[in-house]
């Protein structure tokens, strides 16, 4: 959590921790890895390939969005899927992608419910990169 | 004073006015409130001032229903509420919210939903509650909180709203409130003392038997009783009171033990694209507030939920969705990190939040979810309670479309992706996580054709019988109930001072 030393009327002292309480979330014997809180930073690497291990997902979940014709249904004409970080291409769809969760254009890749140009583009990632 | 049960000689009567059964945040609250106004208290409990295994497994019984994960197992029904001086409060977590005020209402999409009274009825009790749990001020409000600097609801979107939580320290009533208890000259703490049957005079109850694991049984005569127990134990004992009633006290309308609900747990990892907003608010974060006469809690928090206008036009049930930054290890193929370095990278920034979404979720109420009596006894010879909790098609129906909700509210405003399902089934369809939240067994209704007490909690059929804490509860929210139950405990001593039940 970014902390944000502006407290005009409030101080807070300490962080107390992020367990949620009884019964919230995670047992004490469920905690096998604590995943961070990140923070920010300039650090990339990986992401590409955890896209690419979306687009992958997807086009396992879905026989016909292999072709790449359908997988550029809704996404910007001409756009390149980026091949290597950074990926300023990706920011091109924030607008599309927004309007897909407004009108319903969802799917669910891998249990995440992802919009359809998200999933179509991080395909297209997939496919560009060889991991298809 | 203190009485030990296991050193009174057989054949004890024990007499007062006020005889509370069980020492738990309700039953310590009304004896600290009674205390000087009148009437004397004994206060029953079943254990001592520790855990205790024997006393413990007299907690033990059935569980015959869906499934209640805790923490990912089924825990057995003896630990999911305490048994010692302190009760349930000894393992609390302490997150308080009062209910909303629609939770007091009636609700149309809701069958069965609403309280006697509203709100405002409430809020001077609550507010007394407030300083019971050792919490701060009585306010929850996003706008007060926001002035007083404790961060931005970022998380919030034109149909997802945010509410703030008050932590208490966790008070252990138990140890806070013993010595001016044991102190009190006009209230008795009397420990090892298992009531297993109430005697009847017409309406009147007149006598607990008591039963003493290491002694003697003995009996407590008392011009008003009060069961404070839980959600489980109260219709236990009611529905094992036949001797004057055959189905029991208070249970000529076949209602105590239906309603029992709880509050389920959704658990959804989420990728939050945190990058540029302070997330401060919604972590658990300890408080001082600079005006030293404004009383602060020992940490604030703040749970995610609908719009009020959206949850009323869209039919939807009660949620709190709290962040939690900690989260099992992501083992799957698409990890957290994968999705929500997508999300960052289309949200221009990067890196994401990654962690847990506990969605705390309201139970509708239903008949057919209940505490009946077992086969078996426990070392007193008193019933077993068999658990029979049950969802129903329109509550995992409800679940999902929260799930929905914060999913494709996220993802709309760039703020996250949600994981809707895990191992190919719907969260919203899994097991359910539980709170431990008995609630709803000795229902409060203003027709006892619908409920097992009035508005002043008086058990219907009785004249000097009431029940204290969350089995009174008719409609539950998704708030943690003590805070509400403690309110309901000040409301009750405060109408017992007055000479009711006499």
């Amino acid at each position: 959590v970014s902390a944000d030393a502006r407290a005009p009327l409030m101080s807070r002292r300490r962080l107390l921790g992020v367990l949620a309480g009884a019964g919230a979330v995670v047992g004490v014997g469920g905690v096998a890895g604590v995943v961070r809180i990140a923070t920010g930073g300039d650090d990339y690497d990986g992401v590409i390939a955890g896209i690419r291990r979306v687009g992958r997902a997807h086009l396992d979940s879905d026989s016909t969005s292999g072709r790449e014709q359908d997988l550029r249904r809704g996404l910007p004409d001409g756009w390149v899927p980026p091949t290597e970080e950074p990926l300023p291409q990706l920011t091109e769809l924030g607008d599309a992608v927004a309007a897909d969760f407004t009108e319903g254009r969802t799917v669910e890749v891998a249990g995440w419910r992802l919009s359809e140009t998200e999933a179509r583009a991080a395909a297209l990632i997939a496919i560009e990169t060889g991991a298809r | 004073m203190l009485i030990d049960a296991r050193d009174l000689p057989a054949g004890t009567v024990l007499q007062t006015d006020v005889c509370i059964v069980g020492a738990g945040a309700a039953g310590i609250t009304m004896a600290r409130r009674l205390s000087g106004r009148g009437r004397r208290v004994l206060l029953l409990e079943s254990g001592g001032f520790e855990a205790d295994p024997a006393t413990s497994a007299l907690a033990s019984g059935d569980l015959v229903g869906e499934p209640m994960g805790f923490f990912g197992a089924q825990p057995p029904l003896e630990t999911m509420r305490l048994r010692y001086f302190g009760g349930s409060t000894n393992h609390w977590g302490g997150w308080c919210h009062p209910l909303e005020r629609h939770d007091f209402e009636r609700r149309e999409h809701v069958p069965d939903s609403g309280w006697p009274f509203d709100l405002a009825h409430l809020d001077p009790f609550y507010e007394e509650a407030q300083r019971v749990c050792q919490l701060g001020v009585y306010r929850y409000d996003l706008a007060w909180w926001g002035e007083q600097g404790a961060g931005e609801a970022v998380l919030e979107t034109d149909r997802l709203g945010t509410t703030v939580m008050q932590l208490s320290p966790p008070t252990r009533f138990g140890e806070v409130y013993r010595d001016e208890l044991v102190a009190a000259t006009d209230v008795e703490v009397c420990l090892w003392a298992n009531v297993v049957d109430l005697d009847l005079e017409g309406d009147r109850v007149t006598a607990a038997e008591v039963v003493v694991l290491d002694g003697d049984p003995f009996r407590v005569e008392a011009t008003t009783f009060v069961l404070a127990t839980g959600g489980v134990d109260v219709p236990r004992l009611l529905l094992a009171c036949t001797r004057d009633r055959p189905a029991g006290i208070g249970n000529h309308n076949d209602l105590v033990g239906r309603y029992f609900a709880d509050h389920p747990h959704l658990n959804c990892r989420v990728a939050l694209n945190a990058t540029g907003h302070d997330l401060r608010l919604y972590a658990v974060v300890g408080t001082e507030l600079d005006d030293p006469d404004i009383p602060a809690p020992a940490a604030t928090s703040a749970a995610v939920i609908a719009q009020p206008e959206v949850a009323a036009a869209e039919g939807l049930p009660g949620f709190g969705a709290l962040f939690n930054g900690m989260a099992p290890e992501d083992e799957a193929e698409v990890t957290s990190d994968d999705v929500g370095g997508l999300a960052a990278a289309i949200a221009g920034g990067r890196p994401t939040t990654v962690g847990m979404l506990a969605v705390r979720a309201e139970q509708r109420p239903n008949r057919d979810s209940r505490v009946r009596l077992g086969r078996g006894r426990d070392a007193t010879g008193l019933r077993v309670a068999e658990v029979d909790w049950r969802l129903g098609a329109d509550d995992r129906a409800g679940f999902a479309r929260i799930v929905d909700l914060v999913a494709d509210e996220w993802g709309r405003a760039g703020l996250g992706r949600v994981k809707t399902a895990e191992e190919g089934e719907l969260v919203a369809d899994r097991t359910v996580d539980i709170g431990c939240h008995h609630m709803g067994t000795a229902r409060m209704h203003t027709d006892e054709n619908h409920g097992v007490v009035d508005p002043d909690c008086r058990v219907y059929g009785t004249a000097n019988l009431y029940v204290a804490g969350s089995a009174v509860f008719p409609t539950y929210g998704w708030v943690n109930p003590t805070l509400t139950i403690v309110a309901l405990a000040v409301r009750l001593a405060d109408h017992l001072a007055q000479g009711a039940g006499t």
